[in-house]
């Protein structure tokens, strides 16, 4: 150890950062190293010249002065919910929704699904994982009143109502509201995925039957593919909107009450039954379908990027590990690709759990080991925006 | 009341996004001290410091949309001013080179709060310290001056503070140890020849920042 490094040691290695062990190595440099003696001597009178130094304070009519200047200012942000286009689109969305359902093609749709979902259910005759064929049957089992339409279109107005209701607080509220249509969409996409990567029914229920193994890699495949899915939208829309998602994410950090889990819960089952039936029709009616899901994809993947992060963090976190925004959300998207799947993937996803929890707890404690060691710079893209700009 | 606010940072910021423009003032609360200690020891002088700190949070106030709750809020804040600072000395100096060089000294350095002392001779000598203190930080380059503050003067990791300044953690560590040495040389040859060491404009703001206490 040379002379500067035990100085550069002694300097940083102070305050907050004091490390007794660290500072041994350099302790016994100063004892054969004269030099380093007096430099260490000088170095102590100005850590006395600074001791007298006090904090400064400011003057008492600060905070007035900074509050009377906020005041002054424009909110930060809308408080009116119609000027934020998030909400203009999900309103658009929910309208022409319930003018779809409206409609007599809507109501023969709704009828469509109910026999689809009925026949589909009827034929399944190996017992698997609930398949989207079953979540249109048990949506359909709404059908109390041999009318589906009649419910949907209640619902779809009660939705409306909440969604205005919601929209009218805070903005803790309005994404409290919307929170569960993102899983909805999530769940939706990854039903999607799923259906697409099953081959022929023939062939998928003999593969069903013959091969656990082979089934397992299909819902790895699939597994992986949510999870570099959500963990992309997570990081695209970050770059695209920004301040909207730091918006998002705040709210995120701030809240997760009940209040939030039950507005959603009514906002996602009112959706799923939505996309349900436009999943299943032709035609324009297809059309306007996709429109509506192109609408909610745009609100949902702001509060898909806001949870992918959080859940990252909060994994990262209990890892003792966190520091790069990427980890954050590939971790997160992994987490959220697993939650969304599960339904999908049967016994395959307690194995799955099972190995992801002892997994996390084994990687936990191998990298809170090794995090006591420095590491690398990291930047953080997230702290350089908007300090400059007024 | 405001100290006792058991709202965490993000939550007060959620609270304020969603209308609540009076929560702002628990933020200011929490940090006006912080801001204002960094602001008056880069600028050596408490009334720009009061007007530059005001601007900070009128700052973070404007930007808070663009928060990210993952991070700590003061490092986000202390960002916002460090940069606020470093804009305004830049600033000053720009427009100080092109006016007499004999008004230049109005605006620098020379101010720094000193601890109560118990003797009016020991709080004179005291005032004398953080004066000194407070010419030789200035002779050091602005951003030199802003690691060692915030290192040495209000406990920063080095690690936060690359943070903060937006530069390379192994830089920042370079920066702070380059400026205690400076700093250290500097006070030592102030403190030898003190009458030679701090200029007229300093020596009178000391003792009429000193004067009130006496009488």
């Amino acid at each position: 150890m040379t002379c500067d490094d035990v100085r550069m040691r002694l300097t940083l290695l102070t305050g907050r950062e004091l490390d007794r062990v660290a500072l041994e190595a350099a302790e016994a440099h100063l004892a054969a190293c004269a030099e380093c003696r007096a430099w260490r001597d000088a170095d102590a009178r100005l850590d006395a010249l600074l001791r007298t130094v006090s904090e400064e304070a400011p003057g008492s009519g600060f905070r007035t002065g900074v509050m009377a200047r906020v005041r002054a200012e424009q909110a930060p942000v809308p408080r009116t919910w119609w000027r934020q286009p998030i909400f203009v689109l999900q309103g658009i969305a929910a309208a022409v929704a319930l003018l779809f359902l409206l409609s007599p093609s809507g109501a023969e749709a709704v009828r469509d699904v109910s026999t689809v979902a009925a026949e589909a259910s009827a034929s399944s005759s190996v017992p698997v994982a609930p398949s989207l064929e079953e979540l249109g049957a048990e949506i359909s089992a709404i059908d109390v009143t041999g009318d589906a339409a009649a419910w949907v279109v209640a619902l779809c107005a009660a939705a409306l109502a909440g969604n205005l209701l919601a929209l009218s607080g805070g903005a803790r509220r309005r994404l409290g509201a919307l929170l569960p249509c993102f899983a909805m969409l999530a769940i939706l996409l990854g039903a999607t995925a799923a259906e697409a990567a099953q081959p022929g029914d023939e062939a998928w229920r003999s593969l069903r039957e013959t091969s656990d193994f082979l089934r397992i890699v299909l819902v790895g495949v699939v597994l992986a593919a949510g999870a570099m899915g959500a963990a992309a939208i997570g990081i695209a829309v970050r770059a695209l909107a920004p301040s909207l998602v730091a918006r998002a994410d705040s709210v995120a950090a701030a809240r997760s009450g009940v209040y939030q889990f039950l507005v959603g819960l009514f906002n996602f089952v009112i959706l799923l039954v939505l996309a349900v039936l436009l999943l299943r029709v032709d035609g324009p009616r297809r059309f306007a379908g996709l429109l509506i899901l192109v609408a909610m994809t745009a609100v949902a993947s702001l509060g898909v990027a806001a949870w992918v992060r959080r859940i990252g963090t909060a994994i990262l976190a209990s890892a003792d590990r966190g520091r790069s925004d990427l980890g954050r959300d590939v971790a997160g998207g992994l987490a959220l690709a697993v939650a969304i799947l599960c339904p999908f993937a049967g016994q395959v996803f307690f194995l799955a759990l099972l190995v992801l929890s002892f997994g996390t707890g084994l990687l936990g404690l191998i990298l809170r080991r090794s995090s006591t060691r420095p590491d690398k710079h990291e930047t953080n893209e997230e702290r350089r925006h908007g300090e400059n700009d007024v | 009341m405001l100290d006792a606010d058991p709202r965490s940072d993000a939550e007060v910021v959620a609270a304020v996004l969603g209308g609540d423009v009076e929560s702002f003032e628990v933020l200011v609360d929490r940090y006006e001290r912080r801001v204002f200690s960094l602001i008056t020891r880069m600028t050596g002088n408490r009334d720009d410091a009061e007007e530059l700190a005001q601007e900070v949070f009128l700052k973070l106030y404007r930007g808070l949309d663009r928060y990210d709750p993952a991070q700590p809020l003061r490092n986000w804040l202390m960002r916002i001013a460090s940069n606020h600072t470093l804009n305004w000395l830049e600033r000053r100096r720009v427009e100080t080179i092109a006016l007499d060089p004999n008004e230049r000294g109005e605006g620098g350095l020379a101010w720094l709060a000193i601890d109560p002392s118990p003797s009016p001779a020991a709080r004179a000598e005291a005032a004398e310290t953080g004066a000194i203190v407070a010419a030789a930080l200035a002779t050091l380059p602005d951003n030199h001056r802003l690691v060692f503050v915030l290192k040495f003067m209000e406990d920063y990791t080095a690690e936060e503070i690359a943070g903060i300044v937006g530069a390379p953690r192994n830089t920042v560590k370079t920066w702070i140890f380059r400026a205690r040495e400076a700093l250290r040389e500097e006070l030592a040859r102030r403190l030898e020849a003190p009458s030679r060491g701090i200029d007229d404009d300093l020596r009178r703001r000391a003792n009429a920042t000193d004067a009130p206490d006496r009488a």
